[in-house]
């Protein structure tokens, strides 16, 4: 999932995982409906869906040593026996590429990578199928945010993870990401397999995106270079929230808002040229 | 000048800023000798605060009574360690009444927000509109006066100024990420509420208590004073100085009253020295130095 800040990303990650209440909608994991579980089903749902946070500097309670941190989940989800809980932690440390010294440390003794590292293995400690990694490397230095991702990446495959990743970095996203979610003023805009995407984009905006990518090769194929900024949220524009910034906006833009559709091999886009109607693609030079 | 590490990396030492603090230090020693002597005194010397000699009556300072007696024979060195027990007694437990009442209210106020704040914050404003002093002498006037009486009366009037502290740092500390971290690992509020959140607005609370205390002695010794504390023959520093209070008593017969007046300002005054180091050690940001 990429966006700029402030379109939703984070607003969407919490409500998934019901720590914020959206005031319209569903979220539905495995077709059950995460907003109408009671307390017990809650419980049971949070043991599967779990989530790693933005910032490693707030999202560790400061007061709590590393091991109380990663051990917590397994308190709350009944587990009594301290022994096993310690023999757990460490394994599970180890697994994220620490060592059994940190346990009686403080978040404040570690650094940005080693507090993320704690951040997931108190994400993975319950065996969750699915996690939500809200922007988890923004945070941290560009030296440590691959370390931290090649992590990310490995435990996927070994714990038979899946992601659901946010982020505002595409080259991020296309380290880690299968399938790209764009989103813009709190709308999927466009949805698409990685190479699918990056190839052949389909809506302005995500030519936009690619086009911002810096690169020694000079303006990528596609890609176009966007003007203004994102309209106030509370001011949104008629009908295709993105029609004052897209270089090839028309009549009907303006009108009516576009529903997100299938332009072709399951690739989803939500623009009115795109798909049956408009068949011929944005003009992609329009701006440049 | 040497740059004092404010960090908490792992050379950051809580207790050195304490002790750097020569004041606090010696508040401290003063106060945890003043319990110890109070408490074990009485059990290792016989003394008695009530029985009157009836061979001297407001003697000088001397052998037989090491502060003298006052003017009906009762031990004055006897009355002030009794008097000291009282003191210390109503100052701790009011302030512990007051804690336990307003940090709980606090906390569910600051984490529940909506109605829980509104009732809880309410009522805080209600509390501090009444003048605390004449609301206390109605209460104890009312219920009648003795050492318990005062402690709670004292607490349940103190507990407005933890409950609004530790609102306040609830509201910060809910925002941080690490309380949603809590609910996405599926703790129970109670469970967010005492693990999460309150381990951070302790400090302030162990601070304001300090303080509370060394009023809570103060008040308590006005109450005495006016003849709304302790009553006789028990005794406290209040009492012992009402007691005193003739001016014969006053220009002729200083021991009666300069011990307990010299016990309170002490007692007080460490208490604050003791607050203050406590304060540098929990919030090094905020330093006064002295």
């Amino acid at each position: 999932m990429v966006g700029e800040s402030g379109c939703g990303k984070s607003t969407l990650a919490h409500s998934i995982l019901r720590l914020i209440r959206p005031d319209s909608g569903s979220a539905r994991y495995r077709g059950r409906d995460i907003l109408s579980l009671n307390r017990t089903e809650l419980l049971e749902m949070r043991r599967k869906m779990q989530i790693v946070f933005q910032d490693p500097y707030s999202s560790l309670a400061p007061h709590m040593t590393a091991e109380k941190l990663i051990g917590d989940p397994l308190r709350v989800h009944g587990c009594r026996s301290e022994a096993s809980i310690r023999e757990m932690v460490v394994k599970l440390l180890c697994e994220v590429g620490l060592d059994a010294d940190c346990l009686h440390r403080f978040p404040h003794e570690f650094s940005g990578g080693q507090r993320q590292r704690i951040g997931i293995a108190r994400a993975l400690i319950l065996n969750p199928e699915f996690v939500v990694c809200d922007e988890p490397v923004s945070a941290l230095d560009v030296s440590v945010r691959a370390q931290v991702l090649n992590l990310m990446r490995s435990l996927q495959i070994s714990k038979k993870l899946t992601y659901l990743f946010i982020s505002h970095d595409l080259s991020v996203v296309k380290h880690i990401s299968d399938r790209i979610a764009v989103m813009y003023m709190g709308k999927i805009v466009e949805l698409a397999d990685k190479w699918r995407l990056y190839a052949n984009p389909a809506h302005p905006y995500t030519k936009g995106l690619l086009g911002a990518i810096p690169s020694l090769q000079g303006r990528r194929r596609g890609g176009i270079s966007l003007s203004g900024d994102a309209p106030d949220a509370y001011q949104r524009p008629s009908g295709c929230c993105f029609r004052n910034r897209c270089p090839a906006a028309e009549l009907v833009c303006k009108i009516e808002e576009p529903e997100l559709k299938d332009v072709g091999h399951g690739h989803m886009a939500a623009c009115h040229l795109q798909g049956p109607r408009g068949d011929e693609s944005v003009p992609s030079a329009a701006m440049v | 000048m040497k740059i004092p590490k404010l960090e908490h990396g792992r050379g950051f030492r809580p207790i050195s800023v304490f002790t750097r603090h020569k004041f606090a230090v010696a508040g401290l020693i003063v106060i945890l000798s003043e319990i110890i002597l109070v408490v074990l005194l009485p059990v290792i010397f016989k003394m008695d605060p009530i029985v009157s000699d009836l061979s001297s009556f407001g003697a000088k300072p001397g052998a037989g009574h090491l502060l003298g007696t006052d003017s009906i024979g009762r031990d004055l060195f006897a009355r002030l360690v009794y008097g000291g027990r009282t003191s210390l007694f109503v100052g701790f437990m009011s302030t512990l009444f007051a804690v336990a009442l307003g940090v709980p209210l606090g906390l569910l106020a600051g984490y529940y927000r909506r109605w829980v704040e509104c009732a809880v914050m309410r009522l805080v404003e209600v509390f501090m509109s009444f003048p605390s002093m004449v609301l206390i002498l109605v209460l104890v006037s009312v219920i009648g006066p003795s050492v318990w009486t005062v402690t709670v009366v004292i607490g349940f009037l103190g507990w407005t100024q933890f409950a609004r502290l530790v609102f306040a740092s609830v509201l910060t500390i809910r925002e941080k990420e690490y309380v949603l971290s809590a609910s996405a690992i599926g703790s129970s509020d109670a469970a967010i509420i005492l693990k999460y959140i309150f381990p951070g607005a302790v400090n302030p609370v162990l601070i304001a208590g300090t303080f509370m205390t060394a009023s809570s002695i103060l008040l308590e010794s006005s109450l005495s004073f006016l003849g709304m504390g302790v009553q006789p023959p028990a005794s406290s520093w209040g009492s012992m100085l009402y007691d005193a209070q003739s001016i014969a008593v006053l220009s002729g017969k200083p021991w009666q009253w300069i011990p307990p007046g010299f016990m309170l300002i002490l007692t007080v005054l460490c208490i604050n020295f003791l607050g203050d180091g406590i304060r540098n050690m929990l919030e090094p940001k905020n330093k006064t130095n002295i």
